[in-house]
């Protein structure tokens, strides 16, 4: 990478990375503890497009990053029970998140933060220490009915800490794409955290060619690994290869697409291997049978939500993702491969996601 | 010669014209005016006053939207509405064509965190 490749905004520095296509350009930069990727056509578009999700991203993580201290979630904590006036952002934020959870039954809780925080995940990921004990009971869930939201007004209990991880990063795709789109005018954006991603615009021929597997860093071997390689911005990680079992290409034109995953961001206590999908119904990290679970629905934040569900949902998610209609890729902790609602079967078939949102209407509702 | 003022019955003068006329009362100065022809009147004052305010607000607040507003934001959050946001559209040229793109673009997977973990990533 040569200096040129190098693309400073006012903060965080964004890293131009090759994706084997002269006909989009593509930029890296940390956000939110993980990777924030903007792909856009016609490639450039891309400088200008940079500060625009910059924007939405600052925005995300000063009102609901709960390892921020002077985050605006964080101040909220730091008080304690009350009724609040939470900004706009914040306020779509957390009525997502209830929405999240009514949806799917109560499977998707913004209320385990104090469950996580008991196991360790009490600071950013990359801050976690190994060792600690595991509390021999499980830290209580409040349950997100607990928790009431008036407009901008959140009345917040005791006790109750919120982690918005299960929707959260969705939204942040969901929005920074849109903003980007709006000010781009024209042409095509994807905007992925971490590999939750949303799209705007219209995408290349056939839809955005993505690759699905358990670990967003992962790439399909002999495939892009030149392009990959390109990304380097100080020490940088080289990219592992993707299981060929169960890694899939797909292509999606509209939506967002979510991939939550028990085989990542996990640490250790007590000797015992943790994760950061936490199961209300019990408190501790979910332990059913599939290791990843892939969701394509109308928004980035629709999909984290379902993902994340599913995931926790154990043998009944198959059957919920159908009733819902969106098509799903579930992988097994022994590889088994599960597709719903019209996720196609064979390597580089297009996924439709759901016309209509249901996430997001709900989320009008939450907020009255 | 028919007199045709005979069946009067009684001869009135006219006023002069300096004169009111005859059961004619002049309002001593103190009276006030008619209450309903005064509330009429403050009202119909009230009302032009609060439509020249509401005109000029009008005008403000148009005008401060018109500069603070990027015109082709369409976020529903408040924060779009930020006067910090100060990207300026661009128009496209119409007739780009979407491009023909095979290798994936973005891998979809769990979200592994930056940096070194909690020693499982």
């Amino acid at each position: 990478m040569n200096t040129s490749d190098m693309i400073m905004t006012s903060r965080p520095t964004w890293s131009r990375v090759g994706v084997g296509s002269a006909g989009v350009a593509a930029a890296d930069r940390d956000a939110l503890g993980t990777t924030a990727r903007l792909v856009v056509w016609p490639p450039t578009n891309l400088s200008r497009l940079l500060a625009v999700v910059d924007h939405e991203l600052d925005l995300l993580d000063q009102q609901a990053s709960r390892f921020r201290p002077d985050s605006e979630i964080s101040v909220l904590h730091s008080r304690g029970a009350g009724s609040y006036l939470i900004s706009d952002g914040l306020a779509e934020a957390i009525g997502i998140a209830l929405a999240a959870a009514r949806w799917t039954g109560g499977r998707s809780d913004p209320t385990v933060g104090g469950a996580l925080i008991s196991l360790g995940y009490d600071r950013d990921f990359a801050a976690i220490e190994s060792g600690g004990r595991v509390p021999p009971e499980p830290a209580p869930i409040p349950g997100w009915q607990a928790v009431r939201l008036s407009g901008n007004v959140l009345k917040l209990p005791a006790d109750v800490r919120l982690d918005l991880g299960a929707t959260a990063k969705g939204l942040g795709a969901d929005r920074a794409a849109r903003a980007a789109y709006a000010a781009a005018g024209g042409g095509g954006v994807l905007v992925s955290l971490g590999g939750d991603l949303a799209v705007a615009g219209d995408p290349p021929t056939g839809g955005w060619p993505l690759l699905i597997a358990d670990e967003h860093r992962q790439i399909r071997a002999a495939r892009n690994l030149a392009a990959q390689t390109e990304h380097a911005a100080g020490p940088v990680r080289p990219p592992a290869e993707a299981d060929p079992v169960t890694a899939q290409q797909i292509r999606l034109a509209s939506g967002g697409l979510a991939t939550s995953s028990v085989t990542c961001r996990q640490w250790r206590r007590d000797g015992q291997l943790l994760h950061h999908i936490i199961d209300p119904s019990t408190g501790r990290p979910a332990d059913g049978p599939w290791r990843t679970v892939s969701v394509v629905a109308a928004s980035c934040a629709e999909a984290n939500a379902a993902s994340t569900a599913a995931i926790i949902a154990g043998f009944e998610a198959e059957s919920w993702l159908t009733a819902q209609g969106l098509p799903a890729r579930l992988i097994g902790h022994d590889g088994t491969i599960v597709l719903t609602a019209g996720w196609p079967a064979a390597d580089g078939g297009r996924v439709d996601p759901r016309a209509t949102s249901r996430l997001l209407a709900g989320a009008d509702l939450e907020r009255g | 010669m028919e007199n045709d003022r005979a069946d009067e019955p009684e001869r009135r003068r006219l006023p002069r014209f300096d004169e009111p006329p005859a059961g004619w009362r002049y309002a001593p100065a103190w009276q006030p005016v008619d209450p309903r022809d005064s509330g009429i009147r403050r009202t119909r004052r009230a009302s032009n006053w609060t439509a020249a305010a509401l005109v000029a607000g009008v005008a403000v607040t148009t005008g401060y939207l018109a500069h603070n507003i990027p015109a082709t934001s369409t976020s529903t959050s408040g924060h779009a509405r930020s006067r910090h946001h100060t990207t300026k559209p661009v128009v496209q040229a119409p007739a780009a064509p979407a491009p023909a793109v095979q290798a994936p673009v973005v891998t979809s997977g769990g979200s592994g965190a930056r940096g070194a973990g909690g020693g499982g990533d």
